[in-house]
């Protein structure tokens, strides 16, 4: 058993958004805790904190409570903030997503910006590969919809979930996954492209310089039109340059969008999907202005 | 799935052994194929595989070829679309070309991996392990969209020393010259990672092949990551699915190898097991090649 439950609706913006979260969550067994500021999303070693800004949805991981501090100063906090951009709203449509792979806890979100337009956010416990301390995954899109940049599927500046791709450049790159090794202790790993290579954080699996992109990008099968799902992977940096699997995010699998409509269910064999672009793939003419991102989508376990 | 281990006195043996456990019934802890046509002259054998299912019928054929001048010594394996016993041996329809998996013609150890679908053959000489795949695979989709998803793996494409370094000789997981995938559309096509040039690893750009140990048609990235990569924090290995990935002349994703993975083998050794919750593993260099990112994980159980 995955997915516990799954709600859609619309909401005005990301007050209204993160109200709607809690309610959805705290309705599912989590824990929503209101600390001095914003809201604390708990459930077994899961926890992060959660923040309604003008234009964004803000999200930091951390390890233990404490009722005192605002949303973004609990004890052990990643040290970083990851930004879903949503705007300002209002949202044409939210999807949200509870459940638990193997008992590893998860709440995953799709917001619907404009039509056609899409942001992602999640949190939740990795199926881990091999035994750890740690597996808290906390990860966002933050797309940098600048002129040239904004129809850019691999573009650096840009942050996707799971990402192999995004800098730091432009202040993304912010995805952050708990994992302790090498003498680390409440070890938070960002999560960032290849070229800075820095023991104790990490990379994804997703766009140009994954480890999946050719899985991806080949598409669906010429015959069958068959489009396979790729697991979401997140990798340690280790000394040598080296990486460690670390596990991958339950429910939830990367695919090639290009024969699906934002939104539409697929059945594999027992099991339905929910696909969405990671942005956008807009019909007709991509333009230096279109939020476009190529042939990437997500998909969430419905 | 069986397996069998065992130490085959000479090329001979070794085929002796191999006709024996593929021909062993699932019930006495074989694979149960059928033996449709064995000349005992030149020890050229044909077989059908039932497939997992018991109502398949995937012909797979292996003989010997020996060349004492050159002190070369092959096991020959290939496969057809079907399998007519009123055709000769080599005009079966839908044959692809013969594999040579090069042995010796002295002792050497090996490993038997088969079950209704696929077979895999893995033989030492000296420290160079050579491995070989004929059969079906896990396609992405139903059996009626792709029915015959077969995929014979082999390391060379003519007699070739077991001792040969050239970056041509390659194991089915990685594979160089001699491996080819039956397509959905009825057709074989080769499948390559590599190319030897000046003695080079040169990584194949346009071809068909199997990730994660290529991918090269996106860039260098993927087959860098899969490089990176080293044992799990605990020290458990991660097993990763032997993906074919089309190319040439289509784009599309294919289906999985059956019963192998690649491993990075950081801390680990040829012929070493690793468990895997109830199964084991055999890890298996890719022939002379010793880099960690150079391994598979041979389901043995």
């Amino acid at each position: 058993m995955s997915i516990t439950a799954y709600e859609t609706g619309t909401a005005t913006g990301p007050a209204d958004l993160l109200t709607k979260l809690g309610t959805f969550a705290a309705a599912n067994g989590w824990t929503v805790n209101t600390p001095a500021s914003g809201k604390v999303f708990t459930k077994g070693t899961v926890l992060a904190g959660l923040f309604a800004n003008t234009a964004s949805l803000d999200l930091r991981g951390a390890i233990t409570y404490a009722a005192g501090n605002a949303w973004n100063a609990q004890t052990n906090n990643a040290g970083r903030t990851t930004f879903c951009d949503v705007g300002a709203g209002p949202f044409t449509a939210y999807h949200f997503f509870v459940g638990a792979e193997s008992g590893n806890d998860y709440l995953h979100a799709v917001v619907e910006i404009t039509a056609g337009v899409f942001r992602h956010f999640v949190l939740g416990q990795l199926v881990k590969a091999g035994s750890f301390t740690g597996g808290t995954y906390v990860d966002s899109t933050d797309w940098d919809e600048s002129v040239q940049e904004i129809n850019d599927p691999e573009e650096d500046l840009h942050q996707v979930i799971c990402d192999a791709e995004s800098s730091n450049i432009g202040g993304r790159a912010n995805g952050h996954v708990w994992a302790d090794f090498d003498a680390l202790t409440n070890n938070w790993a960002r999560i960032r492209e290849t070229t800075s290579f820095t023991q104790g954080e990490g990379i994804g699996s997703v766009r140009r310089q994954g480890l999946t992109h050719p899985n991806v990008i080949v598409g669906s099968q010429a015959w069958s039109e068959r489009t396979p799902l790729w697991p979401l992977w997140y990798f340690g940096n280790r000394a040598s340059s080296l990486r460690s699997l670390l596990g991958r995010i339950p429910d939830m699998r990367l695919i090639n969008i290009a024969n699906f409509v934002p939104g539409q269910t697929i059945t594999v064999g027992a099991e339905t999907w929910q696909v969405f672009p990671i942005i956008a793939r807009p019909a007709g003419t991509i333009t230096s202005s279109t939020s476009y991102s190529g042939d990437y989508g997500y998909a969430y376990r419905r | 799935m069986s397996y069998a281990t065992g130490t085959a006195t000479d090329d001979s043996d070794l085929l002796a052994d191999l006709r024996t456990f593929l021909k062993t019934s699932s019930g006495s802890g074989g694979p149960g194929w059928s033996e449709q046509e064995y000349d005992s002259g030149s020890k050229r054998m044909w077989f059908t595989a039932p497939g997992l299912g018991g109502s398949e019928s995937i012909p797979i054929g292996f003989d010997l070829v020996r060349d004492t001048g050159a002190d070369a010594f092959a096991l020959r394996c290939w496969m057809a679309k079907t399998y007519n016993g009123a055709l000769a041996w080599d005009a079966q329809v839908g044959m692809t070309a013969i594999g040579y998996h090069p042995i010796s013609d002295g002792s050497m150890p090996y490993w038997f991996v088969a079950n209704g679908q696929r077979a895999i053959v893995v033989t030492k000489v000296s420290t160079v392990y050579t491995a070989s795949h004929v059969g079906r695979f896990l396609q992405y989709g139903t059996t009626s969209e792709y029915p015959q998803p077969y995929y014979l793996g082999a390391p060379r494409a003519s007699n070739t020393r077991w001792s040969s370094v050239s970056e041509n000789f390659r194991n089915f997981y990685d594979p160089g010259e001699a491996s080819h995938v039956l397509f959905p559309s009825g057709i074989w096509y080769p499948v390559s990672n590599f190319f030897d040039s000046g003695g080079a690893e040169t990584d194949q750009t346009t071809a068909n092949y199997v990730w994660p140990f290529q991918g090269y048609v996106t860039g260098n990235y993927a087959r860098e990551r899969y490089r990176e990569l080293r044992n799990n924090l605990d020290g458990t290995y991660p097993l990763f699915p032997l993906t074919l990935l089309a190319e040439n002349p289509t784009a599309e994703p294919l289906g999985e190898i059956d019963g192998a993975y690649a491993v990075p083998a950081f801390s680990a050794a040829a012929e070493d097991t690793i468990t895997v919750g109830s199964d084991t593993y055999l890890v298996v260099p890719n022939v002379f090649r010793s880099q960690r990112y150079h391994y598979a994980a041979i389901k043995l159980a």
